[in-house]
């Protein structure tokens, strides 16, 4: 599978020279996507031991920008995650209740170029810069905080799909990336330093529903 | 490998479409059929056998020509005959460790590239239930497990066919999402022989816009006569 994505992005950027299509200086773009998963669940034993479980995490993600030449923007994207977890194990020894809960807030700076394939399919490149703030709290017999900030880098390529002038999906592609990273945790200080860039392309991408609005349409 | 280069190729180019009137009123369907029979001997152990069919099966109809939508339906069955050691003891077990029903609605629309060629995507519903058997053996914890599943569905799928001739399609998939995944799980896990059972009941859900890309599965399609 990853053979043929890398057979087919030399073939996408030989077709781009017959593309008449673009996005417009001015034109403004919104993006959305969101992703959740859960589990519940409950173990019971003969002994009458019930351990319950509850994990949730969501992660929704919203962007803005504006084209300020034809086929380049700047953007602003804001992905927060959450993440509860919860066990409760109640038994005829035993009672004792944990919970976690996590939260990743991430603003994410970033320019694309696009470079349109044909009147539907656009691909483009996009560097970015992400700040990101990390807010932990577990509570067992007693609560216990952390705090946490970070920043990246990251240069990711993407694919669009145009649906109508106005509204597109878009993935992005994953290809080649590169990012730094730094953590700084109040309570245990960590230091994450992490370059890479990988050829492997994931066998599922995320995909995002997009809008183009110019004032003309 | 080849065939999926070419297909996305021709999906990334081609815009050509041409009318392909004689489908619309036409009713179709496509099977899969799975039998495997296994065994496995093995020195100073008994003999273990498994065995088990699966059946799929979709019916559609095109609307017009470009849009159909049908109903599929499943079932498959699983048995084994092996001996199990609880306790350090031999004992035989030999019966139905699994079975499962499934059913759903999907909705297609085609792009004809030629009157050979096209591609198809739509949404889809599915239903899941499974009950399966776990054996002592097979299981991590040493217990005997006995395991019940549903699991409601919903996604969005897409495909390529290529006419063999009128009556024949052959079919590929090319890229699915599941965007909607809900499943609940009960589990009794018991040691061997005895009732002292543990109980799990899981709820799961999942929300995900994921494009995954499968290893193509081929299909066939037969065109009933009107």
């Amino acid at each position: 599978m990853k053979k043929l994505f890398l057979l087919l992005l030399p073939g996408m950027v030989f077709l781009a020279g017959e593309a008449k299509a673009q996005f417009q200086k001015g034109t403004a773009h919104w993006g959305a996507t969101v992703s959740a998963e859960g589990t519940l669940n409950n173990f019971e034993t003969y002994e009458s031991n019930r351990l319950k479980t509850d994990l949730h995490t969501i992660t929704p993600s919203v962007q803005f920008g504006k084209f300020f030449k034809d086929n380049s923007l700047f953007g602003v994207k804001l992905s927060p995650s959450f993440n509860y977890y919860k066990s409760d194990l109640k038994g005829p020894n035993s009672d004792d209740e944990y919970k976690s809960n996590n939260t990743n807030i991430s603003l994410i700076l970033f320019a694309r170029r696009y470079k349109f394939l044909s009147e539907k399919w656009a691909v483009f490149l996009e560097p970015s810069v992400n700040l990101s703030y990390y807010h932990g709290k577990n509570t067992a017999s007693d609560d216990e905080t952390s705090n946490g900030y970070g920043g990246g880098i990251y240069i990711r390529p993407g694919i669009v799909y145009r649906i109508s002038p106005r509204f597109a999906i878009e993935s992005d592609l994953n290809v080649l990336s590169v990012n730094l990273q730094y953590y700084h945790m109040k309570d245990w200080d960590t230091f994450h330093f992490n370059a890479g860039a990988t050829s492997g392309i994931q066998s599922y991408f995320g995909l995002r529903a997009s809008w183009y609005l110019t004032k003309s349409n | 490998m080849k065939k999926i280069i070419l297909l996305s190729w021709l999906f990334t180019a081609c815009s050509i479409t041409i009318g392909f009137a004689q489908l619309e009123g036409k009713k179709f369907v496509s099977a899969t059929v799975g039998l495997n029979f296994n065994n496995t001997n093995q020195d100073d152990y008994p003999t273990a056998t498994n065995y088990g069919y699966n059946i799929d099966a979709s019916f559609g109809k095109f609307k017009t020509a470009n849009k159909a939508s049908g109903f599929n339906i499943g079932t498959s069955l699983y048995g084994q005959k092996a001996t199990v050691y609880p306790d350090g003891t031999r004992e035989k077990f030999e019966g139905i460790t699994g079975f499962g029903v499934n059913t759903g609605y999907f909705w297609q629309r085609y792009k004809h590239f030629s009157d050979k060629f096209g591609i198809f995507g739509g949404p889809h519903v599915n239903v899941f239930y499974s009950y399966s058997k776990l054996l002592p053996n097979q299981s991590s914890d040493n217990l005997l497990h006995r395991q019940h599943h549903i699991s409601p569905q919903f996604g969005v799928s897409a495909g390529a066919y290529y006419a063999l001739n009128e009556r024949w399609w052959l079919t590929a998939s090319l890229g699915f999402v599941n965007l909607l995944y809900v499943s609940y799980t009960i589990d009794k896990g018991e040691p061997w022989g005895t009732r002292n059972t543990t109980k799990t009941k899981t709820f799961d859900y999942k929300l995900s816009p994921n494009l995954t890309l499968p290893s193509v599965s081929l299909g066939l399609r037969y065109f009933f006569k009107d």
